[in-house]
């Protein structure tokens, strides 16, 4: 190190404590909560909360030795704030007047100007010893006190001396000004200001979202990014942007997989769900994703994995109901705690608040397994401001959830098309790891479901098309529709007539124990691993059923080798 | 207790009244609160005329005490407590009786539990 020169070390550095703003979200946005003895100004538009705001942290952080002090000077006149105010539970009447005092400066401003109101302001604050000032409203003051105050010099000596008489007297202080638009950006306010918060409320269509934005927070690391908030009578509650950072600890998640609940499901994945993966669930209404999703959450339950359904589309109840009826006891799930229905369907939804929402279920019964049903309704119950952002908010919510080794379930409603195959209406596909697509085909004159699995990120996979249904059990996978030509959903007499003609010729056999017989036939002595992939179904229960049935037959025949089983077909390829 | 001291009494609740609340409520605030007391109580205050209600209004406690010369100790006693039941009636209606309540208490500290509202009848000299 150079002599004359000094390097700041960690140990060093001064650190500012924080106070805890008493308002749910916003510490997190803050970084912890506001520096003390900083000076901050509270700017919006009218109505966008700047003074409830103000009230929530003082009657939060105001105690007897450490008051709050809220000055008026030409804002909302004191006798409607007391009233309203009020109304908001954190209003805790016996605060009043004895470790909070409210202050009307508005007659001095008008008759005096600011000089005797900052020496009032400056009196106060040392008599009173407060933890925290709030000057509301700050720039209604600047135009009330006259042309000659309202000079910039003025303003800034003002702000200047105000911002140096209440650090030094250890105050934290809130200024509340109305909206700073464009032109005011050389306002000395800011310039002086230590944390700048901004509120707004957007409309778009019948829709109004409130955001807070952290502009300015000197020598202190905030969240960056508009937030959104709600007021309700418990005051304000701020959902931090869900941070994309959770998702890139993605590659550390554990290894491992979770049963889907369908019978023959899983072995169609590779084995399962993979910890930690998103899953789409695609399908024309009425196909089954609820009834997957429902199967899905209650395997997890019987093995001891918690899991949240958050619900868009229809009532719980009625969403309890159903599961019911196919021998899902969701209430009786919840009732045990290893549930939680969250039902989210206002039209004014920002993606943050749902993540908040989900979050909170899924830290309360440390869950492990996530469904979103549907994200169609999930998109409708976004206001509109933030539908156009439905795919980044998509990304943030899922890289959150699966982040932290949850497994994610998302159902998608789509409209099923003959001569098109899409997943979903809009490019998603890239949120989810694993994708799984339920459609309606005609065999033979009939509809039948079917399903494939689309995309299993890093697993083997079965690349078949299936049969399935919806018993008074729940989904059940049944058989292989492979060589019924089928590839948009519809149409599939000429390979249908082919299988018939086949189940003629090998008597007894399914029409998934044939492609495990043409398998064979191909590979002419193998074991199953090969098999497996000639044909596109996994290692599993299922193959390993279809070759016991081929043998108990005599379609083939089993040898035991060194290195493991041989399977041998005895019939011919057919010319 | 004759007219006069009654007044007086009535002119120093004013000024407590005043002095606390016009903190709180800002002086023109207080001012807007008491004018419209006054108008409310005005039937019962059986002022000697128009002009006398609006010195009240307008010179606060001297005007009030100006208002009500003339009067018997029966019709001070009753004007006084119509424009205080009146005043603090209102201060309720708009911060509501528990935080209304809490203030006049502040002021009055060995008012009995719940006679807040009795405080007017009898101001105390």
């Amino acid at each position: 190190m150079r002599r004359g020169t000094h390097t700041m070390t960690e140990h060093q550095r001064m650190s500012f404590p924080l106070l805890s703003t008493g308002v749910p979200g916003l510490d997190e946005v803050l970084g912890g909560g506001i520096p003390e003895f900083s000076f901050n100004l509270i700017t919006g538009t009218p109505g966008a909360g700047k003074s409830t705001l103000a009230h929530q942290i003082i009657f939060a952080t105001a105690s007897f030795e450490r008051p709050a002090l809220y000055f008026t000077v030409m804002g909302e006149p004191p006798i409607k704030v007391l009233r309203h105010q009020q109304q908001m539970s954190f209003f805790d009447i016996a605060k009043v007047g004895q470790s909070i005092h409210f202050i009307d400066l508005t007659e001095l401003a008008i008759t005096q100007g600011l000089g005797p109101v900052l020496e009032q302001i400056v009196q106060q604050v040392e008599a009173l010893n407060p933890r925290i000032v709030v000057v509301d409203s700050f720039q209604a003051a600047m135009r009330a006190s006259g042309a000659a105050e309202c000079d910039p010099m003025n303003l800034q000596v003002f702000t200047q001396r105000l911002a140096v008489h209440l650090t030094i007297l250890q105050a934290t202080t809130f200024l509340i000004g109305t909206y700073l638009d464009e032109g005011q950006q050389n306002n000395p306010v800011l310039t002086i200001a230590d944390g700048v918060f901004v509120l707004s409320q957007s409309i778009d269509r019948n829709s109004v979202v409130r955001k807070l934005q952290v502009v300015k927070s000197r020598g202190h690391g905030t969240m960056p990014g508009l937030h959104t908030f709600r007021i309700s009578q418990a005051g304000l509650r701020v959902f931090p942007r869900a941070s994309i950072a959770v998702a890139e600890q993605h590659q550390a998640r554990s290894l491992g997989r979770g049963t889907t609940g369908v019978e023959g499901l899983d072995d169609l994945l590779g084995g399962g769900i993979p910890l930690g993966d998103a899953v789409l669930v695609s399908g024309p209404s009425g196909s089954g994703k609820s009834v997957l999703a429902a199967q899905f959450i209650a395997a997890g339950a019987r093995q001891g994995e918690p899991g949240v359904i958050a619900v868009f589309e229809e009532h719980p109840s009625d969403y309890v109901r159903r599961a019911l009826s196919l021998g899902i006891d969701l209430a009786g799930l919840e009732q045990a705690g290893v549930l939680k229905i969250i039902y989210i369907r206002p039209l004014d939804l920002s993606p943050d608040e749902t993540l908040f929402e989900i979050r909170e279920a899924v830290q309360a019964i440390r869950a492990k397994r996530v469904v979103i049903d549907s994200l169609t309704g999930f998109e409708l119950a976004l206001a509109p401001t933030f539908r156009t952002d439905f795919r980044e908010s998509l990304y943030r919510l899922v890289g959150s959830l699966t982040g932290t080794d949850i497994m994610v379930l998302m159902t998608m409603e789509i409209v099923q098309s003959a001569t098109d195959l899409r997943l979903s209406p809009y490019v998603i596909s890239f949120l989810a790891d694993n994708i799984i697509l339920l459609r309606y085909v005609e065999i033979a004159g009939e509809l039948r479901k079917s399903l494939r699995v689309i995309k299993m990120r890093n697993s083997d996979h079965s690349s078949h098309l299936w049969q399935y249904e919806i018993t008074a059990q729940g989904m059940i996978v049944r058989e292989s529709l492979m060589g019924y030509g089928i590839s948009t959903g519809t149409g599939s007499s000429p390979s249908s007539e082919r299988v018939e003609d086949e189940r003629r010729i090998y008597p007894g056999l399914t029409a998934q124990e044939l492609i495990v017989l043409h398998g064979l036939i191909a590979l002419q002595g193998t074991s199953a691993q090969p098999l497996a992939q000639r044909i596109g179904l996994p290692e599993g229960p299922i193959l390993t059923a279809a070759l016991d049935r081929l043998i108990s037959l005599r379609y083939a025949i089993r040898r035991d080798e060194a290195d493991g089983a041989i399977y041998w077909p005895v019939a011919q390829a057919m010319g | 207790m004759r007219p006069d001291p009654l007044a007086a009494a009535g002119e120093r609740v004013y000024l407590r009244l005043r002095a606390r609340l016009a903190t709180l409520l800002g002086a023109a605030g207080f001012d807007a609160l008491w004018a419209r007391a006054i108008h409310l109580a005005q039937p019962t205050l059986r002022l000697a005329d128009d002009t006398a209600a609006e010195e009240a209004v307008r010179a606060g406690a001297y005007g009030l005490r100006a208002a009500l010369r003339g009067q018997d100790s029966a019709g001070v006693q009753q004007a006084l407590t119509a424009v205080f039941a009146s005043f603090i009636s209102l201060l309720y209606t708009f911060i509501g009786e528990d935080l209304g309540a809490r203030f006049i208490r502040q002021l009055w500290p060995d008012l009995p539990p719940d006679a807040e509202e009795s405080c007017a009848e009898e101001p105390t000299p």
